[in-house]
């Protein structure tokens, strides 16, 4: 398997000139059906046997000899089999925008303190105190809006921060670094809540930052896939300076970039994928690290034109699998979906480092 | 004489520290770059000449005065429109990764193309004349990481070249190249000036290359001026040796090179004026002997080189004796044994 | 006695003298006797235990406990009794234990018989008494001991009027538990017992903390008993501290009658008029429904009800997926949910739009257990519903067959509009 990898990888990377591209964009050709593949190996497989005869008829328009079969597949594991699709290709996408504008191979959509942002806000509704709750469920915010609105409105928060620091700072350095902190600071916020909770309250919210597709229904659905769908296309407009930034924020700026604009749009738009994921998902590690990897190293390029879609369709196809696996098919168990993206990620990563050249040569740093 | 594509006025240059100091570097500074010549900007470490690249590109303003790129004042003007006329090339050892070296010079397009990035006919022509223009068209489909550092360095200057611009500033371009490729690279570059009508500024510490391959040198002195000439013009007034004045170097005139500066241990003779005189001379020199000194009585050894068969012979002249050495080595130890051994006496 | 006297002082005198050595003998005997009937008279035995006072002089002949407790369905401690001193033994501290806990109980004012040194010996009656948690509350007003509560995990969560006023009399402390428990407080209060709960978690046990600091605690675990009579029973538990055995005897026997009494009358109903039963709720991805062995299952069981997961050997909840819940219970007639903050089904729906899918949930048959919840937050399903099995079985019967109970009234159930 790795003889035939390596021979199409030599027949897609060694190649700079056109012979590459054009396999490059077989290489995509492929990655989307097996994308769809796998998607429909989702709505196939979960926690109850369903035939495949049933799940096509289902699928068709039909009914299926069970009614509850019919709920479960199109109610629910068709949103979240979406969900799952929306959200790893926003958080690949945004993880390769983090590592290009930072030049960091280790940066991922969090690293702003997006997720620490969202983290906050669900903290301060979950682990708030008795009184807080009787408030939010009479004005009947309470379950899973309230966790979303809290998550935006978290996000947000720190996402301006950002944001209003990007415009004034002139190195990407000290923009990351802010974003650590400011990360580290909601963290400690949500130590001190978690420290004074009961274990009730502690566990909802641990089991929030557990991460989940499945909580998204087909109404959510219709406000997450525009959002995602809005930061998708801003990534895909960023190709072409996400290019010129491959070599510095200095060259691109002689290059004609206008690096503080760019800079701005490329944080707003993680800021929109990564935070909208957040709140509707919960945290999710490592996809937005791992598969921009994974990209460059099978198709031994770092140009955005091609590695754009590939990480967008990467990333959906990874998010599937891992979403296959905490389902634990066949079973009544489920795992935690951030647990299963980080056992997949990991390898993924080592594999990557030690199998190819590493990523020193496939990437910018 | 056709418009200067870059022009500079009563320029002072400098930066803040703080929000009220301000560093002075230089000033006050008159400059004009005309297109088909190569400029070196040359001046000691810390004398300014990074600040004032970074001025005349537009990084950073100036604190008085105007600096104009083709007409129009590079700070005030968008990148984009800038990129045409300006194209950059740095120390920075940019590591780009997985990117063939046709598309690391096709990013040069990015000017001139639209929000897609994507390339029209037009572009491959630009892409394809930079390539060529800087002798790696053969590298097109090659992977950068893949190649020498002096082959990155033309790919860097070929990427700026696809930005058609008129004027060409390059920061110590040849900061980590070897003595073969530090000459080929300022050969491309006066190509590149002469036959693409335009003006290429560099700043470099290779001094003896800037000598030789520059049309003018803009000398940043030590106390913030800027003198400007043809090289030797500032050989000849003094500027240079001024310029590099340091504790234990000095710039000789005469060989248009820095010696150490060290009190002669002795004085010879040399006679021969071949290819091997002139380098005898050079390593008699380097050991400390005046070669050839016109002033005081002639002095106690010669040196004179001989032809024997197709072998030069070296041969030690020394009160009423002589020795002779097959290679110059051995002749080298000679004079000092010979010189250690008179001071004994 | 004279007769015989007169007819003996007729006969001659040495008859007579003969007489008399007998008479003297006789008498002897019969002082002796005599003293030693009104010896026996002081031993007299205790007809009840002692709930307020020590023993002044110990007599080791005396058995201090004639009111004993006997353990009918509870399986998680066990009692033995002696003269002066019982043996209690938590065997099932927690779900799954490997170890159990021996306590010896000594009246106090006796004393403590040897060879326990490695158990907690406890004078009793306890005079003072810290519950680490509300469940234990309903004992001690079960028991009229409430006077003697000095301290409780926390001051919320507590649904009893008596014990509320008390708190707010500031006669109740407030120590916390688990690792975080307020030693100082504790030591400061000095009490005589106190009650927490284990867990399998050795992170989340208090004991092991008070047990270094010299203070007697019990491990009360009434929730790992399978059956709602077992988790009742553990009132005796708490009742041999305050040598209210007897009492709490009476009571449970009480409680088992009337639970039988409304078993009885469901018992005989063919399966077909048996609604299925499911409960919980989804947390995120997980939905936690009570195994086929807790006590939820027999509740149910027990009320004329099917439920849907009684195949399942397990005694605490199992984690589902919303496929398998919904797979197996779409359908399903009743949903008793446990979630306390939802009153109304609105409520569901804002938490989860699948709720909806439910049959239950669209034919208004789902019901909570917050019917009775205070001003606190505190839900006294915890408190007065652990010792009213009785009532608890009623309202279940009252929701799934309400035609056998129509003058019954749900106290612990709400129905969710």
């Amino acid at each position: 398997m790795s003889a035939a990898l390596d021979t199409v990888c030599v027949q897609l990377g060694t190649d700079g000139g056109s012979r590459g591209d054009l396999w490059r964009w077989v290489f995509l050709a492929g990655l989307s059906c097996v994308l769809m593949g796998a998607f429909f190996l989702n709505l196939a497989l979960g926690s109850v046997r369903i035939p495949l005869s049933e799940i096509a008829t289902i699928l068709t328009g039909g009914e299926a000899s069970k009614p509850s079969w019919n709920y479960i597949v199109l109610a629910f594991r068709l949103p979240k089999a979406l969900t799952a699709i929306l959200a790893g290709a926003a958080l690949a996408v945004s993880g390769l925008q983090m590592q290009t504008l930072f030049r960091n191979p280790l940066a991922d959509p969090y690293i702003l303190g997006i997720n620490a942002g969202a983290s906050l806000g669900v903290a301060l509704v979950v682990l708030a105190t008795g009184a807080a709750t009787g408030f939010l469920s009479n004005v009947g915010l309470l379950g899973d809006l309230s966790l979303i609105v809290s998550a935006i409105a978290g996000a947000s928060l720190v996402t301006g921060l950002v944001i209003v620091a990007a415009r004034w700072l002139r190195h990407a350095m000290t923009l990351l670094i802010l974003g650590l902190m400011l990360g580290y600071a909601t963290s400690a916020v949500v130590s001190i809540l978690i420290y004074f909770s009961v274990p009730e309250q502690i566990q909802a919210y641990i089991t929030w930052t557990f991460g989940s597709f499945g909580g998204v229904t087909g109404r959510q659905l219709m406000i997450l896939a525009p959002v995602i769908g809005a930061g998708l296309l801003l990534a895909g407009l960023l190709t072409k300076p996400l290019n010129a930034l491959l070599l510095g924020e200095s060259y691109a700026r002689s290059m004609g970039a206008n690096v503080r604009r760019v800079r701005f749009w490329l944080i707003a738009g993680t800021s929109v994928l990564a935070g909208a994921v957040t709140a509707f998902c919960g945290p999710i590690a490592f996809l937005g690290v791992a598969i921009p990897h994974l990209c460059r190293s099978l198709l031994r390029t770092s140009d955005h034109r091609v590695l754009m879609p590939a990480t967008m369709l990467m990333g959906g196809l990874v998010a599937l699998l891992a979403d296959l696996v905490a389902s634990v098919p066949g079973s009544r168990t489920i795992l935690p979906l951030n647990a299963v993206t980080a056992l997949l990620g990991a390898p993924i990563v080592v594999w990557i480092v030690l199998h190819r050249d590493g990523p020193r040569s496939n990437f910018a740093s | 004489m056709s418009e200067p594509i870059l022009e500079t006025d009563d320029l002072a240059i400098g930066y803040r520290t703080h929000r009220r100091t301000q560093r002075l570097v230089a000033e006050p500074v008159n400059l004009r770059l005309y297109p088909g010549e190569l400029v070196c900007l040359l001046g000691p470490n810390g004398a300014g000449k990074s600040t004032l690249l970074c001025t005349l590109a537009g990084m950073q303003p100036p604190l008085r005065g105007q600096v104009r790129v083709a007409g129009t004042d590079p700070y005030h003007t968008s990148p984009r429109v800038l990129a045409r006329r300006l194209g950059m090339v740095l120390t920075d050892r940019a590591e780009v990764g997985a990117l063939s070296v046709r598309a690391l010079t096709a990013l040069g397009r990015y000017p001139h193309t639209g929000w897609s990035g994507r390339l029209t006919p037009r572009d491959e022509v630009a892409i394809d004349q930079a390539l060529t223009a800087v002798g790696i068209a053969a590298f097109a489909p090659r992977l950068v990481h893949e190649l020498s550092d002096g082959e990155r360095q033309k790919v860097m200057i070929a990427r700026a070249l696809a930005q058609e611009p008129k004027l060409l500033l390059l920061d110590e371009p040849t900061a980590f190249l070897d003595l073969p490729r530090r000459v080929e690279l300022m050969g491309i570059l006066r190509r590149l000036a002469r036959e693409g009508e335009r003006a290429v500024l560099l700043s470099t510490h290779d001094l003896d290359l800037a000598l030789r391959g520059a049309d003018q040198l803009w000398l940043l002195q030590p106390g913030g001026s800027i003198q400007v000439g043809v090289p030797e013009e500032l050989v000849l007034n003094g500027a240079f040796q001024a310029a590099f004045h340091g504790d234990g170097i000095d710039f000789d005139p005469c060989t248009g090179a820095f010696a150490f500066q060290r009190p002669p241990i002795g004085r010879i003779d040399l006679t021969g004026h071949d290819l091997a005189a002139l380098w005898t001379r050079r390593a008699l020199e380097r050991e400390g002997f005046v070669v050839n000194g016109y002033e005081g009585p002639p002095s106690v050894m010669r040196v004179a080189i001989h032809d024997d068969d197709g072998q030069t012979v070296w041969r030690l002249h020394h009160a009423q004796s002589h020795q002779d050495y097959p290679t110059l080595s051995q002749a080298i130890r000679g004079v000092k044994a010979r010189l250690s051994a008179s001071i004994t006496e | 006695m004279a007769l015989l006297l007169s007819i003996v002082v007729r006969s001659n005198h040495r008859m007579l003298s003969a007489l008399r050595r007998i008479v003297f003998g006789v008498l002897c005997v019969l002082i002796l006797v005599g003293v030693a009937l009104v010896e026996a008279q002081t031993t007299t035995p205790l007809t009840q235990n002692l709930t307020r006072a020590c023993v002044e002089h110990y007599d080791p002949h005396i058995d201090y406990f004639p009111e004993k407790a006997t353990l009918a369905y509870a399986k998680g401690f066990t009692l033995e009794y002696f003269k002066n001193y019982k043996i209690l033994t938590v065997t099932m501290p927690w779900p799954n234990a490997k170890e159990s806990f021996r306590y010896v109980l000594v009246q106090c004012g006796t004393p403590a018989p040897e060879g326990f040194g490695d158990s907690q010996v406890i004078s009793v009656p306890v005079r003072s008494i810290v519950i680490l948690s509300t469940t234990h509350l309903s004992h001690l007003e079960l028991l009229g001991a409430l006077d003697r509560l000095v301290a409780i995990s926390t001051h919320d969560n507590v649904y009893s009027a008596a014990a509320r006023q008390r708190i707010a009399a500031d006669q109740v402390a407030e120590v916390g538990r688990g690792p975080s428990i307020n030693l100082e407080t504790l030591l400061d209060l000095r009490p005589d017992l106190v009650t927490a709960v284990g867990h399998d978690q050795p992170q989340y046990n208090s004991h092991p903390l008070l047990q270094n600091a010299g203070i007697h605690v019990v491990i009360n675990s009434e929730y790992v008993e399978p059956t709602l009579l077992g988790r009742s029973e553990w009132l005796k538990l708490t009742a041999v501290f305050l040598n209210q055995d007897g009492l709490a005897q009476r009571l449970f026997t009480g409680m088992t009658q009337r639970y039988q009494a409304y078993a009885a009358r469901v018992e005989n109903l063919p399966t077909a008029q048996k609604p299925m039963v499911f409960g919980g709720f989804l947390n995120r991805d997980v939905w936690y429904v009570s195994g086929g062995d807790s006590y939820i299952a027999q509740l149910v069981a027990d009320a004329g009800g099917v439920y849907l997961w009684a195949d399942d050997r397990h005694r605490a909840s199992i984690p589902l997926s919303f496929e398998a819940v919904y797979e197996r219970a779409g359908d399903a007639d009743f949903w008793f949910t446990s979630n306390q903050d939802w009153f109304k089904r609105a409520d569901l729906l804002a938490a989860n739009e699948r709720y909806a899918a439910f049959k239950a949930f669209q034919e208004q048959r789902v019901y909570n257990n917050n019917a009775r919840l205070n001003e606190h937050e505190a839900n006294d399903y915890w408190e007065s519903g652990i010792v009213e099995p009785d009532v608890q079985l009623a309202d279940v019967i009252k929701i799934l067959h309400p035609e056998i109970l129509p003058e019954h009234r749900l106290k612990y159930y709400r129905w969710l509009p």
